[in-house]
């Protein structure tokens, strides 16, 4: 499964933006140019939301399998 | 053979008839100076040994290297050469791999080692403990070579260059827990974009047992289950021998094999190592790689703050171009259809910018005034008053508007509308 990439929302809607400022596309087309451009800004602002502070160190232990412990803070 | 024996070669003169000597007279017969027991080639040979190794010994020489010879042993056998002499020289092969250059021709080379002679050939050499390359540095030489050697494999070229991702969800690090490199990348990072992933693997920087940490870190990296979806490699400033991890071949070659994309962040700006050149791009100091790697967050949600109104008004801008069309439209719907179909589309709009909040709604507000007013002014216009200028309206048997000789066929009813009643036709 493909990662969800934010740049690639981001490029949707910049494209959507470039097209209907261009107003080649006939109205009904826009419309829809339009809705897609908004769901894909909507994906960008969930992708931010989804993101979260997570700061960990891998260790390897005695058999060589790694395994990640949240960083200390005085470290 | 013969420890016991005095074994400098000039000691004894009495052993030594052959040697010059102005006071022989030349017609004396030869058989009486012949001694009983002339010295074998071996003796002879041990001898000059002997007297050599212990007479010279241990040297520092310098010279330029030709007729290089690397068998399969590995050891390596040269000259040192200047404008008038050469010396054989030997390298074994243990000695060779703790250089960290590699010996070739023509290269001006210091090297140091002990004098002694290959008795089966009976010439001297000189058996190199350790060598320099002169003017320039080990390392320096070491750096070129290995560049060149990469480069000649293509290892920098651009086209393999990955690109970095724009935002990445999970950053991996690779460097020492303890350095400042470390603390600079989480603070740059902590200021930009503090909702993200981060996975530090620890190393090495530097010393023993570093190049080798780091590459496994890269090559770790590259089997985890969650992967990063970028990795910073690197360490703070030092000297040449602290960052010289960053310039072994193994490092060079982890960088390059790893399908994760490589940020490359070793040192100061002015540090340039072979792992920047194999990475898929260069920080000039870790910190700068923080800021390579993330954009920063308020920049990227006023820019979709941008596009949001962008988006609004460019189809707002687009409804006012149809507008414009409206009188192709006119002449088919009757008056009120398009302008209905018009607001139509802008009660989806609202339904969909419901759902984007109040900026939106205002903008569309205004859109909806502008659309008020300019329809106002199109009342003013009636199509009728546009047939009645002796234009008319074709419609299919469909009752499609006729655009184009491409919608009948020979043998179709077209109607034609004028300004006081409808014509039956047929295409012939």
């Amino acid at each position: 499964m493909k990662k969800e990439r934010f740049e690639d929302y981001l490029a949707e809607v910049e494209k959507v933006v470039a097209e209907l400022e261009e107003g080649e596309v006939d109205l009904e087309k826009s419309l829809e140019k339009y809705e897609a451009g908004i769901k894909a800004l909507k994906k960008c602002y969930e992708i931010l939301s989804g993101m979260e502070k997570r700061i960990e160190v891998l260790t390897k232990d005695a058999d060589g399998n790694l395994a990640a412990k949240p960083l200390k803070k005085n470290s | 053979m013969n420890p016991d024996k005095n074994l400098s070669l000039f000691s004894n003169g009495a052993e030594a008839p052959w040697r010059p000597n102005g006071a022989h007279k030349a017609n004396t017969p030869a058989p009486s100076l012949i001694p009983k027991k002339p010295l074998s080639v071996s003796e002879l040979t041990e001898r000059i040994k002997n007297c050599l190794e212990n007479a010279i010994g241990s040297v520092w020489v310098t010279g330029e290297v030709s007729n290089l010879k690397q068998p399969i042993s590995g050891h390596q056998y040269f000259y040192l050469k200047d404008e008038s002499s050469l010396i054989r020289c030997v390298i074994w092969n243990s000695t060779r791999r703790n250089l960290k250059f590699q010996i070739e021709n023509g290269q001006e080379l210091i090297v140091q080692g002990k004098l002694t002679v290959y008795k089966k050939e009976g010439y001297h050499q000189i058996i190199v403990d350790a060598a320099e390359p002169k003017g320039v540095g080990a390392l320096q030489v070491a750096f070129e070579q290995l560049k060149r050697k990469l480069e000649a494999e293509g290892l920098f070229d651009p086209m393999r260059k990955k690109p970095i991702p724009f935002l990445p969800g999970v950053i991996g690090i690779v460097t020492s827990l303890s350095g400042a490199a470390l603390q600079d990348i989480l603070n740059i990072i902590d200021r930009r974009f503090p909702t993200v992933h981060i996975i530090i693997y620890p190393v090495k920087v530097q010393g023993e047992g570093a190049k080798e940490e780091i590459s496994q870190a890269i090559d770790d990296f590259n089997t985890l289950p969650i992967q990063p979806d970028v990795l910073i490699v690197g360490r703070g400033g030092g000297s040449i021998e602290d960052l010289w991890a960053f310039n072994e071949e193994i490092v060079a070659r982890a960088i390059s094999r790893s399908k994760i994309p490589v940020i490359s962040a070793v040192g100061h700006e002015i540090d340039y190592t072979i792992a920047d050149l194999v990475a898929d791009k260069r920080a000039p100091t870790p910190s700068a790689a923080a800021e390579i790697v993330l954009p920063v967050k308020k920049e990227l949600l006023d820019t979709l703050g941008h596009l949001n109104q962008k988006l609004v008004v460019s189809l707002q801008h687009r409804a006012e171009i149809a507008q414009g069309k409206l009188d192709a439209l006119r002449k088919g719907f009757g008056w009120q259809a398009p302008l209905n179909r018009i607001r139509e589309y802008y009660q989806r709009i609202d339904d969909l910018s419901g759902k984007l909040g109040i900026f939106v709604r205002q903008r569309l507000e205004q859109s909806k005034l502008a659309l008020a007013e300019k329809s106002a002014r199109l009342n003013a216009l009636s199509p009728l008053n546009i047939l009645a200028r002796g234009y008319s309206i074709t419609y299919t048997g469909e009752r499609k508007i006729l655009k184009s000789v491409k919608q009948v066929k020979p043998g179709n009813d077209i109607l034609t509308k004028l300004t006081d009643g409808e014509i039956k036709s047929k295409i012939q």
